[in-house]
């Protein structure tokens, strides 16, 4: 890491995307617990995809000859009140938690990025109220505006997934703003300006491109906290429905059983910490790996 | 709906009229907002009681549980914190890093319900359910059941509520717990490096007093901004909490009433509940000033 600031400038795109996973795996190595986020999400992307294929029961299939097996060879993490084997509905659940995670993401990212940065680039009266709405927001107990969505939307997985996201719009719109705010004064925005580029243009090109670390360290954050939220409402019955495999929702219907089956609840609840936990650890580390001026902050 | 699935259009017009909705929509608004800042959300749509009221009694339970658990978690949060970036590498770093890595990821309720099955029921050392026996009689006062105790100096309740809060204040605490020690650590480890303390040290101040006198209270302000908004997180957590342990409180009411559509009586709900969150915060900015003397409110 020799090459200094002037070196990536003159190179640009050719020396930073070659140094790019040079570095990620630098940081990723240097910390062992990006490493094991890593290792989790990746497990997690695999199990979504190939679960179904390699589940040895059908997620839903009833077999109440079956029922409240504890675990076993034949049902690794036992069966549920309807002899429904477990490990497969984890297996099916893994997909709905990654896809209830990109979509709350991309949905709090999408409206979190576009206020935030009208709100930045314009300044003035749009940015009071953009960001005065955000503030009003952000003055309720997030699972309480959630449910507030809810109860106009009624219960259900898309719901509560659409709750979650619109809840962490402000959260987004902040960091995008901040972010935005000191790209502005950048020269390249004044030079993109002076030559005629459309605001629209600046925006997306300049602004959005130059201000991506903050952004994209928080919607791994986000990924998270939009699985551990909505699994909340799937538990407290107002998300996920049965028989839907949703992990929230799985540890509800294994509450009642808790004292006879301990594994019901036990084994969808391990699974909700451990993707929790892979993109925790990992978002702590991504904005590492991201920063512009990486080679300070390998220091 | 309120009328029933039978009810002829002469009804359905009455409780229209009733209900004002014949009017303009911003003579509702208006009629809606000028009732709300009074207090007066309606009668809730299930029990025919006013939707304030049916609040009034299960908040101050919530905010119990809330308090408690914000207090638990600044001592605990406060002191792992300190212990981790003053003994670093040693076995208590290590847990305060595990405690903050199981807090911010595993689920409340799914805790509750381990804590229940363990604690509870295999043990038999906590109630299950319920913030109070029964069998205890107890004045109501304040709703808060430990604040009514402690009024009416009734130390048997008192004893009895506070063993059967003790699992879900647990519970509850344990993120927000995760949260703070992690600021406090961070910011300790600051403070430990300036020339103060070695000037402390130096005079022959005990160790103890140094890191409690002389870091510690310079490590304060993020903390307390982080209790601040940590209160909002408790109040979402206590909803689950409560549901968990089978507690009266807003998470019942809450649950009930989007359930059964009961708009009245959550709108009071999410008002109550963003009003006392708003007034956490503002106390939390005012209490800079105590812990941070270069800040005058004039």
């Amino acid at each position: 890491m020799k090459n200094t600031t002037i070196d990536s400038s003159v190179f640009g795109s050719i020396r930073q995307r070659d140094s790019f996973f040079v570095h990620a795996r630098k940081v990723l190595t240097s910390h062992p617990s990006a490493m094991i986020g890593m290792v989790i999400f990746v497990v997690l992307v695999i199990l979504a995809i190939i679960g179904p294929l390699v589940a040895p029961y059908d997620p839903l299939s009833q077999t109440l000859a079956d029922q409240l097996q504890a675990p076993s060879w034949h049902h690794l993490f036992g069966t549920d009140q309807f002899g429904r084997d477990i490990f497969s509905r984890i297996l099916a659940g893994a997909r709905l938690a990654l896809l209830i995670g990109v979509v709350a993401d991309v949905l709090a990212l999408a409206f979190g990025t576009l206020f935030g940065l009208f709100a930045a680039f314009y300044g003035g009266f749009a940015d009071t109220a953009i960001m005065r709405t955000m503030d009003v927001l952000l003055a309720f107990p997030y699972l309480l505006l959630a449910m507030l969505v809810i109860a106009l939307l009624g219960p259900g997985l898309y719901q509560a997934v659409a709750a979650i996201g619109i809840v962490y719009i402000p959260q987004f719109a902040r960091v995008v703003r901040s972010a935005a705010l000191a790209v502005r004064q950048e020269p390249y925005i004044e030079v993109a300006r002076s030559i005629g580029a459309r605001p629209v243009r600046i925006i997306f090109r300049h602004v959005l491109i130059n201000s991506a670390p903050p952004i994209i360290a928080q919607t791994t954050l986000m990924f998270g906290i939009s699985i551990l939220e909505v699994a909340g409402l799937g538990f407290l019955g107002l998300g996920a429905q049965p028989p839907q495999p949703e992990w929230g929702a799985m540890l509800a219907e294994g509450r009642s059983y808790i004292l006879t089956s301990w594994w019901m609840a036990t084994v969808p609840g391990l699974a909700i910490m451990f993707s929790v936990l892979g993109f925790n650890l990992l978002g702590d580390v991504v904005f590492d790996i991201l920063d512009p001026n990486r080679q300070h902050s390998m220091k | 709906m309120i009328g029933g699935e039978k009810a002829t259009p002469e009804q359905i017009e009455q409780i229209r009229q009733q209900l004002g909705l014949d009017q303009p929509l911003y003579v509702q608004y208006w009629r809606f907002l000028s009732s709300a800042v009074r207090g007066d959300f309606g009668t809730s749509l299930q029990t025919h009681i006013s939707a304030m009221h049916e609040v009034a009694i299960a908040f101050p339970l919530t905010f119990q549980l809330a308090s408690l658990s914000l207090l638990v978690a600044a001592i605990f949060g406060i002191w792992l914190g300190t212990i981790a970036a003053v003994k670093r590498g040693t076995i208590v770093e290590g847990l305060s890093m595990a405690i903050t890595l199981v807090g911010t990821s595993a689920p409340v309720f799914w805790i509750g319900i381990l804590l229940l099955l363990f604690g509870g029921a295999r043990l038999g050392w906590f109630p299950i359910g319920d913030v109070i026996s029964n069998s205890i009689d107890l004045r109501n006062i304040t709703h808060m059941t430990i604040v009514d105790s402690i009024i009416t100096g009734n130390w048997q309740a008192l004893g009895n509520t506070l063993h059967h809060l003790i699992l879900p204040v647990f519970t509850l605490s344990l993120l927000p717990m995760a949260v703070i020690s992690r600021i406090t650590r961070a910011g300790m480890l600051e403070v430990l490096r300036q020339d103060y303390l070695r000037t402390a040290r130096a005079k022959g101040v005990r160790e103890s007093i140094v890191i409690f006198r002389h870091a510690l209270p310079n490590a304060f302000l993020p903390v307390v901004t982080a209790l601040g908004l940590q209160f909002g997180v408790l109040l979402s957590g206590a909803i689950l909490t409560e549901t968990v342990f089978n507690l009266p409180g807003l998470g019942r009411l809450v649950i009930s009433s989007i359930l059964f559509r009961d708009f009245p009586v959550i709108q009071a709900i999410v008002v109550v509940a963003a009003v006392a969150f708003t007034v956490i915060n503002l106390l939390v900015d005012l209490s800079y000033a105590v812990f941070d003397p270069r800040i005058r409110y004039e």
